[in-house]
């Protein structure tokens, strides 16, 4: 009955305007995005010969007896870094290029001292602009990360290292990089708007419903997972698109490649480890399934408390964006209860890449006490929606 | 009559929707000051930090750049000359001369335009604020100096959270409006035996509709305007009502803060209109909220995410649709609007609006054969 039950309501689900609208609305989205945003991608730190080479010349013009004694001491050595750069790429031998530009990174970025007021040498523009206050910490955090991820793949021995997988443009990096930016949090709007009118509108066919030998429980579970297959299948269709289309300009990568993760124990300094590039997606699936579970549920129960398909719409929806009420540079080392907000577990990419541990300050932000959070959660929500459907004479529709 | 408009206006504040949206504005636009706070938006003093490093990164760029090609001397020294009239700034800030703080805005405001006359030849990856903004800033500063006003760098008045309040909220009010108002031909499909029973003409029931649902939603506008002056009001005072405000008038040009609140909610008025006719002309097509809320927002993503293509269709209204855009200039710059100020977008979003509904009368009469 359950399985009938579901089959219809799938049916009814794809006929109904709004979830046609939704779907092309992200359909729209994800080609702007594909078409539009990744080919005009423009690394922070871009392979880019033409720079090297200039600032080279540059410094080893300015190079005089009478130049100032950091010069003297510092611009040899770059000079010769930035010359094994250009002949590293001479010779398509990214793996080469990796190491030597990950020497001269953490070279600069020792030089940098926020605290100083003049600085002699600087981060790449993109950390300078919007007028950032913390452009140098950024640059900081930015350069180890460089550095750490060039070291991973000077030594990756799973495949061919080209340019491409340096500047983190193949396929499944360009999905990485999307995760990092943001991307399950639109994800999760989605299965909010898919959810959203789910029980609401069976208040059209009352009669119909009333009748069905099904209790509120089983009913509003087919509907759950309806839900949760349709932003899942979305999901897909979102990655399958991603990558069709960068597959064959770019590559497709390799889930070998390594990527980064911030980690910040306390008492020692800051550093990077690095992970597989499989990993790191599989987290995310994971993580991912349980916050939309997590949403879907809560929608429907939102939406079965107030009778209204609109108030969980701006109720859920708001809170996959309420992290900003209490976000700020820094927070977590103060307020140790943001590490235990399960708002601030809602961007994914930035928990599993540790991003969010830097923005916060503490090491408390990892993929386990998400997994906790949100598991806990989904558990919770799992009571109430017992409970609320076991009440006697409770019905979907009234 | 009168009783088709109190039904008219009874089934708008009555909704649930449009009672979590007004509650969600109003709530927002008294806990936006704490945030404002918390975070220091609208903060000169925490930007400062910010402002000088990415001036002297500039400089040093652009030293790079230039090597191996004939110098271009003089977009280096209007670099360098930002960095020491910023300085100049920054001196006054921080020891609270106030009158320091706006020359040192006016100059470096000046240079910036200057470097646009250069041509700012070879600066592709600088961080530049874009012309426009530079032209504001220096109308600002210039209104500044002019006039006796103490510069206000903090939200710590209730004018100057407002003035935050006007940029803010200025792109989101059209979608606020199209929230309120995407359901408001829809009674008649979900209640068809009911409403086609009413003794009154279509037209008569439209333009019932149209007159509550656009006076409703300026009143929330205005209600949203009024929680905020309040809140920031009562928690800091109100300061100064003349304080310039920067709109345009063909060309850039300041107004005191009471007169630019004026002529802000009149932009509103407008815009409430426009939308209410786009939502009742996508309502009768549609017959869903959700197609007409997606649809009318896909017109704004126009504006907000490719503006050089809503520049190039000045025609269509799409940037015009950020009210905060619109009342700054910034939507019409590099447009035939420009020169006409505030007049021209206005007519043209009030001819769209008549457009909007001869076509909804259009598709209702048709449908009603």
């Amino acid at each position: 009955m359950t399985m009938m039950y579901f089959h219809v309501q799938w049916l009814r689900f794809w006929h109904n305007r709004k979830n046609q609208a939704v779907t092309l609305v992200v359909l729209i989205a994800t080609l702007a995005y594909c078409f539009y945003s990744v080919p005009s991608y423009q690394p922070t730190w871009p392979i880019d010969p033409v720079t090297i080479k200039a600032t080279r010349d540059r410094r080893r013009s300015e190079l005089s007896p009478f130049s100032t004694s950091s010069a003297v001491q510092d611009y040899p050595i770059l000079v010769k870094q930035a010359t094994a750069e250009l002949a590293a790429l001479d010779q398509k031998d990214y793996r080469a290029y990796a190491a030597v530009a990950r020497k001269q990174v953490l070279y600069v970025d020792e030089r940098i001292d926020p605290m100083a007021s003049i600085q002699f040498y600087f981060y790449p523009m993109p950390y300078y602009a919007d007028d950032n206050p913390f452009a140098l910490y950024d640059g900081h955090y930015g350069s180890q990360e460089i550095a750490a991820r060039y070291l991973a793949v000077s030594r990756y021995r799973g495949g061919t290292v080209t340019g491409n997988v340096l500047e983190e443009r193949t396929s499944l990096q360009t999905l990485q990089r999307t995760i990092s930016g943001g991307l399950t949090l639109f994800l999760l709007l989605g299965a909010v708007f898919l959810a959203n009118d789910l029980v609401t509108n069976d208040r059209r066919h009352r009669t119909v419903v009333q009748g069905l030998p099904l209790t509120p429980w089983r009913a509003l579970t087919a509907k759950t997972g309806l839900a949760w297959l349709a932003t899942m299948g979305i999901t897909g269709g979102f990655i399958l698109i991603l990558i069709l289309t960068t597959v064959f300009r770019y590559g497709f990568g390799s889930l070998g490649i390594p990527t980064t993760l911030f980690h910040l124990p306390p008492g020692r300094t800051a550093y990077f480890s690095t992970t597989p590039l499989g990993l790191y997606l599989a987290k995310w699936l994971v993580l991912l399934a349980l916050l939309i579970w997590l949403f879907t549920r809560l929608t429907l129960l939102l939406s079965i408390l107030f009778r209204n398909e609109y108030i969980p719409l701006l109720l859920a929806g708001g809170a996959i964006f309420s992290q900003a009420l209490y976000l700020e540079s820094g927070v977590g080392a103060i307020k140790n209860w943001t590490t235990w907000t399960l708002l601030t577990y809602f961007d994914v990419g930035k928990i599993l890449s540790g991003y969010q541990k830097y923005l916060y300050q503490t090491d408390q932000i990892t993929f386990n006490r998400g997994l906790l959070l949100i598991g806990g959660a989904v558990l919770l929500v799992e009571l109430i929606v017992l409970l609320v459907t076991h009440r006697r004479h409770f019905a979907l529709v009234h | 009559m009168a009783a088709l408009q109190h039904f008219a206006f009874t089934a708008f504040w009555r909704n649930k929707k449009n009672i979590a949206v007004a509650l969600f504005l109003l709530l927002f636009t008294a806990g936006f000051l704490y945030i404002a706070r918390y975070q220091g938006i609208g903060d000169q003093l925490r930007q400062v930090t910010g402002v000088q490093l990415s001036l002297n990164a500039n400089v040093n760029r652009y030293d790079q750049y230039a090597t191996g090609q004939k110098r271009k001397l003089a977009v280096y020294h209007n670099l360098l000359a930002q960095k020491q009239a910023y300085a100049e700034a920054q001196a006054g800030m921080l020891l609270g001369d106030r009158s320091m703080l706006a020359e040192g805005n006016l100059d470096v405001a000046r240079i910036q335009l200057a470097g646009y006359r250069l041509g700012y030849t070879g600066t592709a990856d600088l961080n530049i604020p874009d012309e426009f903004t530079v032209r504001q800033n220096l109308t600002l500063a210039k209104g500044l100096v002019h006039s006796n006003h103490q510069i206000q760098f903090q939200i710590n008045t209730a004018i100057s959270y407002l003035i935050l309040i006007m940029q803010v909220l200025g792109p989101w009010f059209f979608l606020v409006i199209l929230l309120l108002t995407s359901d408001i031909w829809l009674d008649k499909q979900t209640h068809l035996s009911v409403m086609a029973n009413i003794p009154v003409t279509p037209l008569q029931q439209a333009l019932a509709k149209l007159t509550a649902g656009t006076s409703m939603s300026l009143l929330l506008i205005i209600g949203a305007f009024m929680t905020a002056g309040m809140t920031a009001g009562v928690a800091f005072g109100f300061g100064d009502w003349t304080y310039p405000v920067v709109t345009t008038a063909g060309q850039l040009t300041t107004v005191p803060f009471w007169l630019a609140l004026i002529l802000y909610l009149t932009l509103a008025a407008v815009l409430t209109f426009f939308t209410v006719c786009l939502a009742l002309l996508l309502n009768s097509l549609t017959h869903n909220l959700y197609v007409t809320l997606f649809a009318g927002a896909a017109l704004w993503c126009v504006g907000m995410l490719f503006p050089t293509a809503s520049h190039w269709l000045w025609f269509i209204p799409t940037g015009i649709l950020n009210l905060g855009a619109l009342f700054t200039g910034a939507a019409t710059t590099q447009t035939p609007l420009a020169l006409t100020g505030l007049i021209g977008p206005v007519a043209l979003l009030l001819g769209w609006s008549a457009i909007l509904l001869y076509l909804f009368g259009q598709n209702e009469r048709r449908a009603q054969r």
